[in-house]
């Protein structure tokens, strides 16, 4: 092949700029760290990195929503626990009425007693999380009993749940029904807590005995029954939420691993790589920088 | 008959003129050895036409006596079928390049994967659409729902508005190099100049050289911007068909047409007009995305929250107050956001990444294509380089060369002129 001069100097720029652009794009990839930095340097990895990024996404506002399903149901079961007390120092002054023999002073001093306790059920059933109620079904911002009534005003059938998404298309229900485990009181004679309650009261006002010890105790075990369902249900559900959580995290980690797998550059490699370009760059320039200053026949002759 | 007594003046004569024509020729490469589009030049020489001497030879027979040497032409030291390599060349990495250039604009546009492009924005609108589920009262989440959802319209808005932009672009660069003042006619025209002077200068027996690499450097650079195919008219003459135009560029009656009706030109200009229609695809799936994403949420929302179902067009039709938790009315109620919310991942977004993955690829293919374009162009040239290209060490040689040849041909005069001084001084003078 017969060299000319042009063919030395565009070789050498040619040998040059190609060095330096394969250094350039390592660099990109050691200082972001990132081994795909646009979609070109690797489309499948792109898209990839994309339904990623988007299934990271979704898992981590689900887990979110795990920890907020959490914080109903903890607050949910404390409510239920101080209900559950209350409910039992209820039965202990419900047997001690049930006794034929006590004076009827006596007996008002424990109805006395028997309606501040069903007055602090009453503020067991109006317990809030952030504001909102946790037995109003789904009409959260709304008290469901009002001082003194035993009126429900909470969400009613189609506005009673509220649920949470923990998962890709896995929902739970958060909220227990209030209106099932208190009910609407005497004037709804539903036989829920509300009611139970006002009319043991009562007969233990009249000294009706019998019916205190009888139907009304077991009326009371039916609704003391009722709530350590509903905190069995809770806590079942507890159960679930921990379960799609611990899964979640799993869900976490591999897409996160993933993801990095994807789009992260190997720094060992893209650092050991990078120094390789940088030593062809520099044997180009120097390449380059003999080709150009290369003696010529014109340096020998006189 | 006889031979003239300074015949051989004139032979020397001949000679020096010759080596000093050639050292013009050399000094004519040197000056112009790092010009692009030079071709290296030679002096032809030839021996002069010999006399014939009738009984030259004491035999009677007739000689032929040579007269020296003369230079015969400037001779330009071109391959011309490098120079078809090296425009098939140049048309393909015009082609690659530029789309290769396009590309990355568009690639750029999408900015995917990052934290801040479109796939982000989907994500932060899904995210604000799941809080409000957990926090169905709040109206400060629904306040964010509408500010996630305006910057997801606005980065649809903004994405298509950067490809339509980038198309535009590539429409305009089309324009400018096709249209009148363009490169392509600008080219053209000094083509029908240099062909009116390098026949005049065949018809007058001469080698225009240097209007000759003029002529191949426009060729060359035409080559790039389209498909060039040059006709050899014959009297020093081309005709230059370019791209896939109607009329000629240059046509044998040596008029200058400007081309229209391209298609498919080839070279820089044809990946101008094919991006603008890669584009113009992107920005139909970008649509399709948008309607998508759109007509989901409106449906999950069971009343209009977006409008548009274009990338273009798409807006927030609701202010915080009509974004919709329930259908029930109950304030904790979550079900109509949660709906949105269940749409993370689905049509919109798998589309969207789908889309970018088409992007990607025909942008790493035009990379590649664009590459490879300039290696072939780099080999091409290497080779037209190493046939027509100067090497100052290959002149110096042929300047010592010539310069010898000069400095013998003088010594050969010098001879001759010793010679007649012995016979026109010193003979005659016997006994003087």
């Amino acid at each position: 092949v017969r060299i000319t001069d042009g063919m030395l100097t565009s070789t050498s720029l040619t040998g040059m700029q190609r060095a330096q652009g394969r250094a350039f794009a390592t660099q990109e990839q050691v200082s972001t760290g990132r081994r795909v930095n646009h979609a070109a340097d690797d489309p499948d990895g792109a898209a990839r990195a994309l339904r990623l990024k988007a299934e990271l996404a979704g898992v981590q506002r689900q887990s979110q929503n795990a920890d907020a399903a959490t914080a109903w149901l903890n607050a949910t079961e404390s409510a239920l626990s101080g209900a559950t007390d209350t409910l039992q120092r209820i039965r202990e002054l419900t047997v001690q009425a049930g006794n034929d023999t006590l004076s009827a002073s006596n007996r008002a001093a424990i109805a006395d007693e028997l309606d501040q306790l069903v007055g602090s059920l009453h503020d067991q059933a109006n317990s809030t999380l952030d504001g909102r109620y946790l037995f109003a079904g789904a009409r959260t911002t709304t008290r469901p009993y009002t001082a003194g009534s035993d009126a429900y005003s909470g969400g009613r059938a189609g506005q009673d749940v509220v649920a949470l998404d923990i998962g890709p298309g896995v929902s739970v229900r958060v909220n227990t029904d209030g209106l099932a485990l208190f009910g609407e009181g005497t004037a709804a004679g539903d036989g829920k807590l509300f009611d139970t309650l006002r009319t043991l009261a009562a007969d233990v006002r009249s000294g009706n005995a019998g019916a205190v010890r009888g139907t009304d105790l077991e009326n009371l075990d039916t609704g003391i029954a009722a709530v350590i369902d509903a905190r069995a249900a809770a806590g079942a559900t507890q159960n679930r939420v921990d379960a799609a959580k611990s899964r979640l995290a799993d869900l976490q980690d591999t897409a996160t691993k993933l993801l990095s797998d994807t789009e992260d550059a190997d720094m060992a490699q893209a650092i050991m790589t990078l120094s390789n370009q940088q030593s062809a760059y520099q044997a180009a320039l120097q390449s380059a920088a003999s080709a150009l200053k290369q003696h010529t026949l014109m340096d020998f002759l006189s | 008959m006889a031979i003239s007594t300074f015949h051989g003046l004139e032979t020397s004569l001949r000679g020096l003129l010759a080596q000093q024509r050639a050292l013009d020729v050399t000094s004519h490469n040197i000056a112009n050895a790092d010009r692009a589009g030079y071709t290296r030049q030679e002096a032809v020489m030839a021996a002069a036409p010999a006399l014939t001497v009738p009984g030259a030879f004491q035999s009677g027979g007739t000689g032929q006596l040579g007269q020296g040497v003369d230079v015969q032409a400037y001779r330009r030291l071109r391959d011309t079928f490098a120079d078809l390599q090296y425009r098939a060349a140049n048309m393909s990495y015009g082609d690659g390049a530029t789309r290769a250039n396009a590309l990355d604009q568009v690639d750029d546009a999408f900015g995917e994967p990052s934290d801040t492009g479109l796939n982000a924005a989907l994500n932060s609108f899904f995210d604000s659409w799941d809080a409000l589920a957990a926090n169905p009262e709040s109206s400060a989440a629904k306040q964010v729902v509408v500010g996630t959802a305006t910057s997801l319209a606005e980065a649809f808005n903004d994405l298509d508005s950067r490809l339509g932009a980038l198309a535009t672009n590539a429409a305009t660069e089309y324009a400018d190099l096709t249209g009148s003042g363009g490169d392509v006619i600008n080219a053209a025209n000094e083509l029908a100049q240099l062909n009116v002077a390098i026949r005049a200068a065949v018809q007058g027996g001469g080698s225009p050289n240097d209007l000759l690499d003029r002529r191949d450097e426009l060729l060359d650079g035409l080559s790039k911007l389209g498909q060039v195919s040059v006709t050899n008219l014959g009297n020093g003459m081309v005709s230059v068909q370019f791209g896939d135009a109607a009329n000629p560029l240059v046509d044998a009656a040596n008029a200058v047409h400007q081309p229209t009706g391209m298609r498919a030109p080839g070279g820089k200009l044809g990946a101008l007009l094919s991006v603008q229609s890669t584009i113009a695809g992107y920005r139909t799936s970008l649509d399709t995305v948008a309607a998508q994403l759109a007509s989901a949420v409106n449906a999950a929302q069971r009343s209009p929250f977006f409008s548009g179902t274009t990338a273009a067009t798409l807006a927030v039709a609701v202010t915080a107050a009509g974004v919709q938790t329930t259908a029930s009315g109950a304030s904790g109620a979550n079900e109509l956001a949660r709906a949105v919310a269940a749409l993370r991942g689905g049509a919109a977004q798998t589309g969207y990444a789908d889309l970018v993955h088409t992007m990607g690829a025909d942008a790493a293919t035009a990379d590649r294509a664009g590459q490879t374009g300039r290696a072939l162009v780099d080999a091409a040239d290497g080779r037209r380089q190493s046939s027509n290209g100067v090497s100052l060490d290959e002149e110096m040689t042929n300047m010592v060369r010539f310069q010898r040849g000069y400095q013998a041909s003088a010594r050969a005069m010098s001879t001759m002129d010793e010679m007649l001084d012995v016979l026109i001084n010193r003979t005659g003078k016997v006994g003087l």
